[in-house]
């Protein structure tokens, strides 16, 4: 899909590409936008649309990922735009992925001892987001933005040299959907089982931009922010 | 399949990257020179689009490779030991040459995925167990580096890479007792 700008008619890019919803729903705008312009409607909400519009062609464009413009937005920002999908991730798309998935498992009786255990699996994987998630918004965030108060805005970032190649939620959430649509067995309700796939590929492509931003941009800002490198440019 | 495309141009990198993803189904990764390649694990690429100079500049890792190298521009480009690719004509004809390189390069399409092998099925069965690479080279008495090897093609045959997404493979298909 072409890249968003300021003039792009938001419900326009979500009717092509519904993966925006959900990004677009923890920015606080609800659906029944009409034809207004992305500008507008962050113009409406106090929005910072070069923030909103990059983030969107993050999700639509999986190949778009301008590290140099992310960085150069307040760090602020992106640790209150990923604190916002961390609680999407808690309060909607975890819920949502486990009430498809026990509706799914209750389905004849729980006699399939597969998706009894693929549902185990997941209920792992979904520990393991919260906790993560628990974790950001009790020590990492808040002593980021700690930080953030006494150091002022970092224009000078290191990259992290050792960044994690892998991410085990995400790789889990990979493991879990090749499990469901390559491996599983028995009988099975077909649309409960779709519902789970959709949700859970939701889910997964949703952490990935997560983490990309989270890796890639937020910790080499932490780095910087922890350590006295002459590199640092600080600007008070 | 997957490509590694070695040019500091991004137009023809990307134009060349588009083609390959739409037409070939092929993962391609962009290098902007043979020195950013060479940092790049090249060894684990099926094949090369690279600018004849950058080809030069690492002679001794392209020649062994040279049934898997394509030399990227027209007429200078052309050299009898490489096959070359030439970017200055229609799209169609563009297609269909790298489509031609590609079945030269012998590879055509993603590999078919099997079955586990006996020996795999024994890697996954103590992987499943909770093992340690090294606990199943001396179980298995094999090397360690042979035990890598089976666990990166079990992963590319299921399609599943942590060790509890394993197990939970293995137990639904009985290769190890439900716990």
């Amino acid at each position: 899909m072409a890249l968003l700008h300021s003039d792009t008619c938001l419900s326009d890019a979500i009717l092509h590409d519904t993966s925006l919803i959900p990004v677009v729903a923890r920015f606080g705008i609800s659906l029944g936008m009409g034809d207004k312009s992305i500008g507008a409607v962050c113009a409406e909400r106090g929005l910072d649309t070069d923030f909103f519009i990059t983030i969107l062609n993050t999700f639509i464009n999986e190949n778009y990922f301008p590290e140099k413009r992310l960085q150069s937005f307040y760090a602020g920002l992106l640790i209150d735009y990923l604190t916002k999908t961390n609680l999407y991730y808690a309060k909607f798309q975890l819920p949502n992925v486990e009430r498809h998935f026990g509706k799914l498992v209750e389905w004849g009786d729980g006699e399939n001892g597969n998706l009894v255990a693929v549902f185990k699996f997941f209920e792992g994987v979904r520990k393991e987001l919260l906790a993560r998630i628990e974790s950001d918004k009790s020590v990492w965030f808040p002593v980021l933005r700690e930080r953030l108060r006494s150091y002022g805005h970092v224009t000078e970032i290191v990259p992290v040299i050792d960044l994690p190649t892998t991410d085990t939620v995400e790789e889990k959430l990979n493991d879990l959907l090749s499990l469901i649509v390559k491996h599983l067995t028995g009988d099975y309700d077909i649309n409960l089982c779709h519902a789970v796939i959709f949700a859970l590929c939701s889910l997964r492509n949703d952490i990935q931009q997560h983490n990309r931003i989270r890796n890639r941009i937020l910790r080499p800002v932490a780095a910087a922010l922890q350590c006295d490198s002459p590199i640092i440019s600080l600007q008070p | 399949m997957i490509f590694a495309i070695v040019t500091p141009s991004t137009l023809t990198a990307l134009g060349l990257q588009c083609v390959l993803n739409r037409y070939f189904d092929a993962e391609a990764e962009i290098f902007r020179s043979a020195a950013e390649l060479m940092e790049a694990r090249p060894e684990r690429f099926d094949a090369y689009f690279v600018m004849p100079d950058m080809c030069l500049g690492c002679i001794d890792f392209f020649l062994p490779r040279k049934s898997k190298t394509v030399l990227l521009g027209g007429g200078q480009a052309t050299n009898a030991m490489f096959m070359s690719l030439d970017g200055d004509v229609p799209e169609s004809d563009l297609i269909d040459a790298v489509d031609s390189c590609i079945a030269r390069i012998g590879k055509g399409g993603l590999p078919a995925r099997e079955e586990l092998t006996p020996r795999e099925t024994e890697v996954l069965r103590c992987v499943a167990r909770g093992l340690m690479n090294k606990e199943i080279a001396d179980v298995l008495c094999i090397s360690v580096n042979t035990v890598l090897t089976h666990r990166k093609n079990i992963t590319a045959k299921l399609g599943i890479k942590t060790v509890s997404g394993l197990s939970l493979y293995a137990m639904m298909n009985g290769l190890i007792e439900s716990c």
